[in-house]
Order: structure tokens, then C-alpha cells, then sequence
């Protein structure tokens, strides 16, 4: 005999709800019991709450994924209510948008089945964004990777990731196979993934450079055989960064200050000392939610808000938050390994490779384990774009497995 | 020190405690997903293997998932004339009423007496609120249980051997 154990899928949905409360709660009592706040909080969790329902109602595929972004997103959001009011409440309004992105990606991910034919689509839009960006980009703290349209600035360099990891899906599912005035497609992708890094550089993003690298090599590693091709693209980036750290001031400065910040503290080593300082001050448990001193840290409510949550988290906090991201990518990987339409199986690899190196390149950063590059912490900081291409990249995810569970007969084909 | 520094950094320990919980929450309900995917496939492979042997005579595509009783021989069994087998075709219910898929005259059993049922890959077992009670491997069943082959069920004095 065996015991039949009924998995509680409501327990995790209660925590999310006492850990709003209690939150929010805390953060109306300290802006002298303004009731805004609490109705804002209440308010985020019912919406968050009725996504998880939907998703688990409508057998829309795995329901960890939404469970788990609802936990990153309410960390996030108490945080950033707590440095800036004013900021969390336009995250509120970008959280709403993303949930609303998140199902109308699902719809046209699960809808569409010619993805794999359109490489030189997410190809050609790729550059044009970054030709736009370029031209008509704005200069936001030293990199050109902003756009305006209509007084709303956004990132387009995080809509070309999601992009990028289709682009290379296509060939590595084998549904691109004909080459193009006769170069094969394999060096196609090649040349694609050096002009979208040739673009980056102009803008001066290291933090997406490294991502999209690192995606294009663990697809090379995963799909190609031999190792050949991944050592000559490795030799190609290795000359490439030594050429950089010889001749770019900035990687310099970077690679500088992450070996010994101490030594500029008042200025070059300023942001990644603040942040050690704040980490350290935060001990096990945290100091309380508005007890401690985040603000020292530039930049803490987007790149470096993983300090601001290991100050007043405390480390057991950030630590969690690093759980709750490996769990997200187990279950993307999870959802990867079991889809059978190989432009799935690829484009899921791809998505959780940029979430995971995502998490892995930002928080390595702020503890100084790897060199600082800016980019934002998918669901937890704050940004807009940032949040919309993460439910988006969430949104496919959820229609793999939703094809998955349901057949992939009654899906498009 | 004031109230809400206090109240806060109290209110720490409870959000570490909140994440944590969380994550062991879901943990968990991965865990029993991916037990529930294991036991499924290992069914589906069973039964694949049970179509390779049945193709030449198999007619039918629907197929009907079947499980057996083996009845063990004690005085009762011998005295109500049971019988060998019993075979449970998707869904059945045991017990002295008339209405009943397996039917058995015993003064210690209930109307409706426990019931057997396929579902998702699992054969269950549910006691129907009956009097004296059903034993699945000598262990009074309360709740909804998944039966395993070989398991003991006994019943008013009566022995049976679940197989699928």
C-alpha cells in the first residue's frame, strides 16, 4: 500500500498571500499608515493570485513557473516600495502590463506553428532594433541602449535576447538546413551572433554581450558535435576580450575594480564596495525591512538590488532568492527535456540559459565573484522592458509545456 | 529604537521563515510530480509491453485496464464458496449489496464495503465508510490509498492478494 499524498497546491498561494500582507503591512505603517499602500499590495496579490488560478484552471501547462515569478516579483516589489514609492508603484503598472504580455504570448506561442521557418524575421528585426537604438538611442548613464517612443523609454536590447534565442533554435532544430548564397547555416548563426555582439558593443552592454555569448556557446556545446567549432568560437572570444581589456578603457576599469576595489573606494570601487559594505552589514537575518541603509548603493533598484535585499533580508533572504531562481531554471529545463517538437526543445534550452546567466552574471556581480556588468535581475529589479521581455520569455515557456500536456496535436497543427 | 525598527526587524525572522516555507512547499510538489510522471511511464511501458505480446489477438483499440483479486484461502473464503479470482474491470465496488460488482454474502461486511478504481496510471482504494473496516496490509485505510502490486487487502475476515 502506499499512501496517496495530494499534492497542496494552495499552500504555496497562502504563503504568497501572508507574505503580501505582512509585507505591505509593514510598509504603510512606515509612510505613517497611508491606506494607499495597502490596497496597492492587496491589490498586486489578488492579480498575481488570479494568475496562478487561471494557469492552474485552464490546465495551461507547468504551475510552478507563475508560483515562483509571483515569489521573485513580491520580493522585488516590497523592496523596491521601500526605496522608492514612486518606483513600485510604476512597477505595479509594468507588473500588470507583463501579466497581460504573459497571456497574449502564451496565446501566440501555442497558436503559431511556422516559428521555426522565420530565422531571417528575428534576424532582420534583431538589427533593426539595434540600428534604431543606435540612431535614435538616448545616452542613459554611459551606454546607448535606450529608446523613446512616445515619452516611454525602453530597452530594446532585452526584446533582442528572446529574439536571438529563437534565431539560433531555428538551425538547431534542423528545420534550417538550406543554406544562403552558399554559406551554411551554421556559420550563418555564427555571423548573426558576432554583428547582434558587434551592435552591443557600440552601445557599450557588456552585461547582454556576456549573455548572449554564453547562450550561443552552451547551444554550440549542446547540439554540435565535436568539439571544434566551440573551441574556434572560444578562441575567437578569448582574442576578442584580450583585445578589449587592451584597448577599451572601460573593461579595464572593470576588470580593475573588481580585483581590488579597495584601493579607488571613493570612486571607481564606490558602487561594489557600498554593496560588500551593505551584504555585510545584513548578517544572517536582515536588519528589518527600512532599518537599513540601501541608498548608499547607485544603481540599487535595478542592478544592485540584490544587495539591498541581502541588507535587509538578511543573507538567509538572498540566498533564497538564488533558490527560487535555480528552481525556476530546473523547471524551465524540466519543461525543455520533455517537449518533442525540436524547435521547442530549443528555444526552451535557450530561455533558461538567458534567465540562468542572467541571475548568474548580476549576482556574481554585486558579491564581486565575477567582473561587474549592469543588467537587471529578471522579475526583481526594477525596469520595464526588463519585466515585459521576462514574462514574455516566461509566456513561451508556459506554452511549451502547455503543448507538452495537452498534445501537440491540438496545438496549431 | 523605535516601535517600527523593532516591529521590523522582527518581522525578518517571519519573512525568512514565509520564503522558506515557500520554497520547501514547492519543492515538494515537484517532488510528488515527478513521482506521479515515473509511475506513469513505467505503466505505459507495462503496457506497451502487454500490447506487443496481445497484437494477434487484440480487436479492439480501446483498452480496458484490468486488475485482479486473488482470493487467499481461509475457513471463510472456503465456507462462502469464493472464488478464485475476481477481475476488476476499470472501476468496481466490494460488498453484500446487490448492486455491487463483486458481491459477497458475509455477515461482516458492510453494503458497500470499499471500492477499487483506475485513474491517471493508479489503481485506488477507498473504504466506503464501512463498518468493520478495510485492511491494506494490515493497516486500517482511512483515506484514499494507492494500491501496489501484491498488496493484502483484507475485509470481514476475508483475504485477497491485489495483482494488477
Amino acid at each position: 500500500m502506499q499512501r496517496l499524498k495530494k499534492g497542496n497546491y494552495k499552500l504555496p498561494a497562502y504563503l504568497l498571500v501572508i507574505m503580501n500582507i505582512l509585507g505591505f503591512g509593514l510598509l504603510c505603517m512606515a509612510n505613517n499608515f497611508d491606506p494607499n499602500i495597502m490596497y496597492i499590495g492587496l491589490g498586486i496579490m489578488a492579480f498575481l493570485l488570479l494568475v496562478y488560478c487561471i494557469v492552474v484552471v485552464c490546465r495551461m501547462g507547468d504551475k510552478f513557473l507563475i508560483l515562483i515569478a509571483s515569489m521573485l516579483i513580491t520580493i522585488g516589489l516590497l523592496m523596491l516600495c521601500r526605496l522608492n514609492l514612486k518606483m513600485g508603484v510604476r512597477q505595479i503598472i509594468w507588473i500588470g502590463l507583463g501579466v497581460i504580455v504573459f497571456f497574449t504570448s502564451y496565446c501566440i506561442y501555442y497558436n503559431i506553428w511556422f516559428w521555426d521557418k522565420m530565422w531571417f524575421v528575428y534576424l532582420g528585426l534583431g538589427t533593426v532594433l539595434f540600428i534604431m537604438t543606435l540612431t535614435l538611442g538616448q545616452k542613459v548613464s554611459g551606454s546607448t541602449n535606450w529608446l523613446s517612443i512616445a515619452g516611454i523609454y525602453f530597452q530594446p536590447s532585452e526584446i533582442t535576447k528572446i529574439l536571438y534565442v529563437m534565431f539560433l533554435s531555428c538551425y538547431y532544430s534542423k528545420s534550417w538546413e538550406y543554406p544562403v548564397l552558399k554559406i551554411k547555416p551554421k556559420y550563418i548563426t555564427a555571423m548573426g551572433t558576432y554583428l547582434f555582439i558587434l551592435f552591443l558593443v557600440m552601445q557599450r552592454d557588456w552585461g547582454t554581450i556576456l549573455v548572449l555569448f554564453l547562450i550561443y556557446i552552451f547551444m554550440i556545446y549542446i547540439y554540435e558535435n565535436g568539439f571544434g567549432f566551440l573551441a574556434a568560437n572560444f578562441m575567437l572570444a578569448a582574442v576578442t576580450a584580450l583585445l578589449g581589456y587592451k584597448f577599451l578603457y572601460h573593461i579595464r576599469v572593470r576588470v580593475s575594480v573588481w580585483l581590488d576595489p579597495w584601493s579607488d573606494i571613493a570612486n571607481k570601487g564606490y558602487q561594489i564596495t557600498q554593496s560588500l559594505f551593505a551584504i555585510a552589514s545584513g548578517g544572517y537575518f536582515g536588519r528589518g525591512l527600512g532599518n537599513g541603509s540601501p541608498s548608499y548603493i547607485p544603481e540599487v533598484h535595478t542592478d544592485f538590488i540584490f544587495a539591498a535585499i541581502c541588507e535587509e533580508m538578511g543573507v538567509f533572504g538572498g540566498a533564497a532568492v538564488i533558490i527560487l531562481f535555480f528552481l525556476l531554471s530546473y523547471r524551465c529545463f524540466k519543461i525543455a527535456l520533455g517537449a518533442k517538437n525540436p524547435f521547442n526543445k530549443a528555444v526552451g534550452v535557450g530561455l533558461t540559459l538567458m534567465f540562468a546567466f542572467q541571475t548568474f552574471i548580476i549576482i556574481g556581480g554585486v558579491i564581486k565573484f565575477i567582473p561587474l556588468t549592469g543588467i537587471t535581475v529578471p522579475f526583481v529589479s526594477y525596469g520595464g522592458t526588463s519585466i515585459i521581455a521576462s514574462f514574455i520569455s516566461l509566456g513561451i515557456m508556459q506554452a511549451i509545456s502547455a503543448k507538452e500536456v495537452r498534445g501537440e496535436k491540438r496545438a496549431g497543427k | 529604537m523605535t516601535l517600527y525598527s523593532f516591529i521590523s526587524s522582527g518581522l525578518s525572522y517571519v519573512f525568512t521563515t514565509i520564503i522558506y516555507l515557500f520554497i520547501f512547499s514547492v519543492i515538494r510538489l515537484i517532488y510528488l510530480d515527478i513521482r506521479k510522471m515515473s509511475t506513469e511511464d513505467k505503466r505505459r511501458e507495462y503496457e506497451n509491453q502487454n500490447m506487443v505480446q496481445s497484437r494477434g489477438t487484440a480487436l479492439n483499440n480501446r483498452r480496458i485496464n484490468t486488475a485482479v483479486l486473488h482470493t487467499v484461502k481461509n475457513k471463510e473464503a472456503v465456507e462462502l464458496r469464493l472464488k478464485k479470482q475476481y477481475i476488476i474491470e476499470e472501476f468496481a465496488v466490494f460488498g453484500r449489496g446487490e448492486d455491487c460488482e463483486i458481491q459477497v454474502n458475509n455477515k461482516f461486511l458492510s453494503l458497500e464495503h470499499f471500492q477499487i478504481w483506475f485513474e491517471d496510471g493508479e489503481w485506488f482504494l477507498l473504504d466506503m465508510k464501512s463498518r468493520n473496516g478495510t485492511y491494506v496490509n494490515d493497516i486500517r485505510v482511512k483515506k484514499t490509498v494507492i494500491l501496489n502490486d501484491g498488496d493484502e487487502i483484507s475485509a470481514g475476515g476475508l483475504e485477497f492478494i491485489f495483482a494488477v
